[in-house]
């Protein structure tokens, strides 16, 4: 069956083009490409009869509008805080500002840290204040009550990221700046943080915001500070509280994914918002839409990171599917996902939170299939058939941790083998505390009566997971530190690892070129 | 009137489950306290992956929370002046060490398969 799946190649154009205008940003003129992209545009339109053609130059324009959205998104204006940053390296700096993004707090040594980004509209010089426009990372060594779009007056020192260590690929500095974030202010405890306008317009945003700190409050009531922190990174999608040492075991073992919301979290919550829908009568359709309405209200309440952005919009395709009696295609709705997320910010391509997201779920969509035939291939049928549910969960676990090995070693420099084995149980759990998380919380709300009795199962299931990833970091060669890996290098494992997955196309190819396989475009 | 859907036996009995697991686990826990600490394996400190503080290289002191490159040099330093670490107020000797941090960093560090504890 030819399935049709035009995202793909859609989303993989307009990617090649981001990446192109990376890798050389000044390969041709911002106003010839919008020129091309016109161009090609037209011949799309004067072949339209001639649909392959009319295909070729419509992908061209799509590669190229690739490489304009970016270069236009990287663009700084005249405006922007960061063409003066350099003048107050040396000294206090006032600024006003927009709260943009949710604050956070984690205790920091003898005091809180709270970090916000900040919409800059003000700064101050020698010669008054300054409209100034752009993005900075506010962190606060003081205990103060922000929210979200408030305005505020502060005094600190402005400096531009750093990288904490050269051990590993992962910088800071660039993460920060996928955000479009290249300066951080830093306010001492003592400076003064003065209020211009406190935010009281009601927004989607500041709603869910308040809610997830109502819920957050459910959960410090009746669980430890490091629970709480645990709890928070897998309903409410904030990991700022995590526990050093438990972040350090999930990572060993290769099961940090299960501290992030993504597309399990997604699944599991959409299925229990369509379990309780069904209980109203209502028309079936209207289920659906309704589970997809609170899916994106969900994902609104946990930030809009990639994974949940992705898992999201896979989610509501899936559902609405249902709705529109419709056939859908998982590979197709991931890259629409992912034009999506390239759309709001490009340079998100190059996060790692993004990479691994989309890879772990290409990785189990091409891979599984494949290694699940091999392993019943090997295997007596009977054996294969009694055990089927365990031969496919791994073969989703190692397809999995083969797709995400290579980003993994490159970015975080540690390979864990035990994440093959660690996953086939630790998903199950998370499941259960995934599904008993959501219902305290809701128990909590609406009966408090029962919050107590569903906290405990709650706690009881928590460290049960925790214990059981603790004995598998404690199974020799369960993780091993892996050096000076290259991008060359990871490029060479995922090419080798696409031959390997496409073999019968590459055997195709290799015949096509031997003369054994008529090609009509060929003499 | 008694007949459920399939949808309705399951949140029922999925409710009702929860309901007499976290009965029984409250009324556990409230005869025999110790089982409490028995399932608090967060915040047990028995659960930190330790590192032996004379046999750990700097990547393998890089990988314990809190400690950054200037301390890992700064244990590796003080070892090859001053020979193997035998007590834990020995690290607040080491340069780059605060006192918030040392609280925090010995959970995580052992001499000779003994767990350190903050004197």
């Amino acid at each position: 069956m030819n399935t049709h799946r035009p995202f793909i190649s859609i989303a993989i154009l307009f990617t090649l083009g981001i990446l192109i205008h990376r890798v050389y940003p000044d390969i041709v003129k911002l106003s010839f490409l919008c020129l091309f992209v016109f161009l090609a545009l037209l011949f799309a339109v004067v072949f339209f009869s001639k649909p392959k053609l009319s295909n070729v130059f419509l992908f061209l324009a799509i590669f190229l509008l690739g490489g304009i959205y970016y270069r236009s998104y990287s663009f700084h204006s005249k405006q922007d805080i960061l063409h003066v940053a350099r003048f107050y390296r040396k000294k206090p700096v006032e600024i006003e500002g927009l709260v943009s993004s949710e604050v956070t707090r984690k205790s920091f040594f003898n005091g809180i840290k709270q970090s916000f980004v900040l919409s800059v509209s003000k700064i101050k010089t020698k010669w008054g204040w300054r409209e100034k426009r752009g993005n900075i990372l506010v962190n606060i060594y003081q205990d103060v009550d922000l929210d979200f779009k408030d305005r505020i007056h502060l005094l600190g020192k402005l400096h531009y990221p750093y990288d904490f260590s050269k051990d590993s690929n992962f910088s800071f500095k660039a993460y920060l700046d996928n955000r479009n974030i290249k300066l951080i202010l830093s306010v001492k405890k003592d400076s003064p943080v003065k209020w211009v306008k406190k935010n009281q317009q009601f927004s989607i945003k500041k709603f869910s915001l308040m809610l997830k700190k109502r819920l957050k409050t459910r959960l410090n009531k009746y669980f430890t500070e490091n629970e709480v922190g645990i709890l928070s990174a897998i309903l409410l999608g904030e990991r700022s509280g995590i526990p050093a040492h438990i972040r350090l075991l999930f990572m060993n073992t290769g099961t940090a994914h299960i501290l992030a919301i993504s597309g399990l979290h997604i699944g599991i919550i959409a299925f229990l918002f369509f379990l309780f829908l069904r209980l109203i009568p209502f028309y079936r359709k209207g289920h659906y839409i309704m589970t997809s309405i609170l899916i994106v209200c969900y994902a609104f309440l946990v930030g809009m990171r990639p994974s949940v952005v992705r898992s999201t919009i896979m989610t509501v395709v899936f559902m609405m599917s249902f709705v529109f009696e419709k056939e859908t295609d998982v590979l197709n709705s991931l890259a629409f996902a992912a034009l999506i997320i390239l759309f709001i910010n490009p340079k998100q391509l190059f996060d790692v939170g993004f990479q691994l997201s989309f890879i772990s779920v290409i990785g189990i969509v091409c891979f599984s299939p494949k290694i699940y035939s091999v392993l019943c291939f090997k295997m007596e049928r009977s054996v294969a058939k009694r055990f089927k549910k365990l031969v496919q969960g791994f073969s989703v676990s190692l397809a999995a941790w083969l797709a995400v090995s290579g980003l993994i070693a490159y970015y975080f420099c540690v390979i864990s083998p035990i994440s093959i084995i660690a996953n086939l149980i630790i998903i199950p759990l998370m499941m259960i505390v995934v599904v008993l998380g959501i219902s305290f919380l809701a128990v909590a709300t609406f009966v408090p009566f029962f919050a107590g009795v569903f906290s405990l199962c709650l706690k009881v299931s928590l460290n049960v997971m925790v214990l059981i990833i603790y004995f598998f970091s404690k199974v020799p060669g369960s993780y091993f530190s892996i050096k000076n890996v290259t991008l060359s290098a990871v490029f060479l494992y995922y090419v080798i690892l696409f031959l390997f997955s496409c073999r019968p196309l590459c055997l195709k190819v290799a015949n096509l070129f031997k003369g054994r396989v008529k090609c009509k475009f060929l003499p | 009137m008694f007949n459920l859907t399939q949808q309705e036996r399951l949140v029922l009995f999925s409710f009702v489950a929860i309901v007499l697991i976290g009965t029984m686990l409250q009324y556990s826990f409230k005869k025999n306290p110790f089982l409490m600490n028995m399932v608090n394996v967060v915040d047990s400190e028995d659960f930190y992956q330790k590192v032996d503080l004379n046999k750990a290289n700097y990547e393998e002191l890089l990988i314990v929370p809190y400690i950054g490159p200037v301390t890992a040099r700064g244990i590796i330093a003080y070892r090859e002046k001053k020979g193997a670490f035998t007590l834990a107020k020995q690290l607040r000797e080491v340069k780059g060490m605060h006192s918030e941090n040392y609280k925090k960093i010995i959970k995580y560090l052992s001499i000779n398969g003994q767990n350190l504890r903050n004197p």
